[in-house]
């Protein structure tokens, strides 16, 4: 398989400030891959040096095997949605779309012929005319898609593109950006804050923390075997055990992850006290503590709620912890 | 008794602000009042009132006016040494706006995009000090700049190049005697007295232009001259427009600087002055101030259909 983008020990410090810190990367063609991490953790500084807005301070960035340090923006084969969309207000939206072709130096009917074909791609048929004021926030954001898809680029670079949605319009775009990339084969480089947006999107995610890579791999390695206890817990909100906690059950003192849902009220087992419940819809959340150790669990409906301050016994099958090997981290 | 208490204003001041804030059209309406009457009377009227004169005529013999409505005052603008005079303003004008918009253009690039804490108040000080200082001094420094004896010819003398200000000076229309009696001289000082009024409303516009406006021009393949031309210009365009309005109207109006400094030649302003003083011809210099208010008319009319709008 072609490595579309890859990262050998990329650093971009500002100053004291470690936005990116020797990361390395692959990300295979036609992949559809998530960078995740809350702000400030690099991830952004990642795709804009991919895009080449940024330079690296010290590694190389390859795309499609060539070293990209001395390529200026506008001749890599990446196009980039903007968390703003910029989209250029003094132009209608088939002149926005069409921006790259006309920069191309294509003619006028057939640059415009093709925006229509990546607004219809996006459905987004009919707008042409308008400008961009005129436009909702989603229609805003699927021009600034027809704009980067039109010049056929070989990777696409997506940061943070749904943030500015509301869920409902969130989620629906979700599936059709999966859809979307499915259909044209594309790689996708996609930055997002919002896990469920990883886990859900992509076929790889990279967990990002200050500047580092926390861990790589498919949304079920990260949701179900999380290498770190940031992973455990910016993942999936799983539940983290304090190694003192993780030697009383196992014997070796290392950070383990527990998801919630797999943990189950027994008539014996482990004493734990009710400290919260919170009703979610289908199942009730509820924070335990068990000698200092603070744990939640997911109780479905059928179950009567312990109220709080009962004193409950709790249990789990033995291949649902999750030990946090350090020595893989 | 706490409902009453509720109720009461206990001060005139008081019971003031609360009809103010009940009725919120008689506060704007006390704050428009004032400028809305100045406006209106003072600049408004006294415009009309220049409209009005140039349509009187002067009787040649004995000099009084004839107040009758007759269009033969502006068709003297049409002689040729009026239209000399008309057609050389104009002229200037755009050549000062032109130029200022050159310089001005990356001065103000660089306050909107790069400057920032004490740079940008250093640029600030440094457009604005010279706003500070009277006009009149500033002007009469610059004769003494451009002085055959002045500075810049003592500058040509040291490094050698004296024969290289004599080859310009010795160009028709441009030079002259020394750059104090050229009009390049009268171009300069109009130049450094005017540009201010271009830089400000261009750093203006140009601050609300995203970074990632530039950065997504880039992106779609557009290298930095295509990105100015495609995406920067047209987006401070307004700023450019505002600012060019400035210092096209300011030098088409401008008559002590062609005074002090320049060829005995007149521009618009000065024929005003004469005609309105000297001369006692007071519709002549309305038909002649109404010019770069219609040249104005017109170039914001061009401006507006070229869309150097459409960004706001």
């Amino acid at each position: 398989m072609t490595t579309a983008v890859a990262f050998r020990k990329v650093s971009r410090h500002y100053g004291p400030v470690r936005a990116v810190d020797a990361v390395d990367l692959d990300v295979a063609e036609g992949e559809f891959f998530a960078m995740l991490g809350p702000s400030g953790s690099g991830k952004t500084t990642c795709l804009r040096l991919i895009a080449g807005f940024e330079k690296p301070t010290s590694g190389q960035i390859e795309i499609f095997g060539q070293p990209s340090a001395d390529v200026p923006p506008y001749r890599r084969p990446v196009n980039t949605v903007f968390q703003d969309y910029a989209l250029f207000p003094h132009l209608n939206v088939r002149d926005n779309v069409a921006y790259g072709l006309m920069i191309a130096g294509m003619a006028r009917t057939e640059r415009h012929r093709k925006a229509e074909e990546a607004l219809e791609l996006v459905a987004l048929p009919g707008y042409a005319d308008r400008k961009p004021s005129a436009l909702s926030g989603g229609q805003r954001q699927r021009v600034a898609l027809a704009r980067a898809l039109v010049n056929q680029p070989k990777v696409l670079l997506l940061d943070e593109p749904l943030g500015a949605l509301d869920l409902k319009l969130r989620e629906a775009m979700q599936v059709e950006l999966k859809s979307l990339q499915r259909q044209l084969g594309i790689t996708f480089v996609f930055v997002t804050h919002d896990q469920g947006e990883a886990l859900s999107m992509a076929d790889r995610v990279a967990v990002f923390n200050d500047g580092r890579i926390q861990q790589v791999g498919t949304p079920q390695d990260i949701y179900d075997r999380p290498r770190t206890p940031f992973v455990a817990d910016f993942v999936g909100s799983s539940n983290v055990l304090e190694p003192a906690m993780v030697q009383r059950l196992t014997g070796r003192a290392v950070h383990a992850s527990l998801r919630p849902e797999a943990v189950r009220l027994q008539n014996e087992g482990l004493a734990a006290r009710v400290t919260g419940q919170s009703f979610l819809g289908a199942v009730t959340r509820l924070t335990l503590d068990v000698d200092g150790q603070s744990l939640s669990m997911m109780l479905g409906k059928g179950h009567s709620i312990p109220r709080t301050g009962d004193l409950v016994h709790i249990g789990w099958d033995d291949d649902a912890l999750h030990l946090m090997d350090p020595s893989d981290g | 008794m706490a409902e009453a208490a509720l109720h009461t204003a206990p001060t005139l001041a008081g019971r003031a602000s609360d009809l103010l804030w009940r009725r919120q059209g008689l506060l704007i309406l006390l704050l428009i009042l004032p400028p809305a009457l100045w406006l209106g009377i003072i600049y408004l009227g006294s415009l009309f009132a220049l409209l009005a004169q140039s349509f009187f005529s002067i009787d040649e013999f004995s000099g009084l006016i004839n107040y009758e409505f007759t269009l033969s005052t502006y068709a003297e603008l049409f002689r040729p040494s009026n239209l000399d005079i008309i057609i050389r303003t104009v002229v200037m004008a755009s050549a000062v706006t032109i130029a200022a918009a050159i310089i001005g253009f990356p001065v103000a690039y660089y306050a909107a995009r790069y400057a920032r804490g004490r740079w940008k108040a250093l640029f600030y000080l440094g457009v604005m000090l010279p706003l500070w200082s009277s006009y009149l001094v500033k002007v009469y420094s610059w004769k003494l700049i451009l002085a055959k004896e002045g500075i810049v010819s003592w500058l040509f003398e040291t490094l050698g190049l004296t024969w290289l200000l004599e080859a310009y000076l010795s160009l028709p229309i441009l030079g002259g005697n020394s750059l104090s009696v050229s009009w390049t001289g009268t171009f300069l000082v109009f130049l450094y007295v005017w540009i201010p009024f271009m830089i400000l409303p261009i750093q203006a516009a140009l601050e609300r232009v995203p970074v990632s406006m530039l950065e997504a021009s880039g992106d779609l393949g557009a290298n930095p001259g295509q990105t100015f031309r495609h995406v920067l210009l047209p987006l401070a365009l307004p700023g450019v427009v505002a600012g060019s309005i400035f210092t096209f109207s300011l030098t088409l109006g401008d008559y002590i600087i062609p005074q002090i400094v320049g060829t005995s030649a007149r521009m618009i302003g000065q024929a005003v002055y004469q005609f309105q003083g000297t001369a006692g011809n007071i519709p002549l210099a309305a038909a002649f101030a109404v010019v770069p208010i219609l040249i104005m008319g017109v170039y914001l009319y061009v401006a507006r259909r070229m869309g150097a709008f459409n960004a706001l």
